[in-house]
């Protein structure tokens, strides 16, 4: 109770930092990881692991570095957005950094591909339609 | 190194991503603006492929879905730095956004969702239960 006292008579604007700060650390770390990683290849492990450290390592440091105008950010943009745009081109730098075979065949079989039972499929899901 | 259609659009979003970096770093604001719409029709154009990497029958859908929210952005960015509240009370940079861009996205995103998993991306799922 004395720390929320604390907070609500000297700390006015927490909850605005808390959210803002914890969203874009939970975007910026795993955004860039499940948006690519869910649907490309190259995508690899260590990138992710990288990204993850960097999302939340840069966003930590860049709010404290603007909070104490260290650093300064243009009007209008928040550090939290290129917390988040900065970790993405990480990840897909890292990727293309440490692709490997390994990687892609683990990818590979996430993702069968049976060519017959597509065809199939999707013969009947078009037909179902009036497609075909 | 051979390019696939997902290689493609994730160097798409690199360069759409670093516009977006250099305009929230440098101050300019249309780099970042007008990146949005675009990132998120080729993220869409990501989502949207099936198993085998292709797009089947939802090109144009997604393709609309880009050219009409591009546009609706390029008609809020003129009206940015006009400081009138001649659009619903808000200035036209904000009333676009507040009563087009908003509904337009909510909406029209949701229906191409369900357009696009039921007409192509049901057949994967299908497969897999099967």
């Amino acid at each position: 109770m004395l720390a929320a006292l604390l907070f609500g008579l000297y700390l006015t604007q927490i909850i605005y930092l808390l959210g803002a700060f914890g969203w874009s650390a939970f975007a910026a770390a795993i955004f860039g990881p499940i948006a690519f990683g869910l649907y490309w290849k190259r995508a690899t492990g260590v990138a992710t692991t990288v990204t993850i450290v960097i999302g939340l390592g840069f966003n930590v440091v860049a709010t404290v570095l603007v909070a104490r105008e260290i650093i300064t950010l243009p009007d209008y943009f928040f550090v939290g957005g290129v917390s988040v745009v900065l970790s993405m081109l990480v990840f897909i730098v890292v990727s293309y950094l440490t692709q490997s075979a390994k990687d892609e065949d683990g990818f590979a079989a996430l993702y069968p591909v049976d060519d017959d039972a597509v065809d199939q499929s999707r013969q009947a899901s078009l037909e179902t339609k009036g497609l075909a | 190194m051979n390019l696939d259609k997902v290689d493609a659009i994730v160097i798409a979003s690199a360069v759409l991503l670093l516009a977006m970096l250099l305009g929230m770093v440098l101050g300019i604001w249309y780099l970042a603006f007008f990146a949005i719409p675009l990132l998120v029709t080729v993220f869409m154009g990501l989502g949207s492929l099936d198993r085998e990497g292709n797009w089947g029958p939802t090109v144009p859908w997604l393709i609309g879905f880009g050219v009409i929210s591009t546009a609706l952005f390029v008609w809020a960015g003129i009206g940015m730095f006009d400081r009138t509240p001649d659009f619903g009370g808000f200035t036209s940079g904000m009333g676009v956004f507040l009563y087009v861009i908003w509904p337009f996205c909510t909406i029209a995103s949701g229906l191409l969702y369900a357009y696009v998993y039921k007409k192509w991306l049901r057949s994967d799922v299908r497969r897999d239960t099967n």
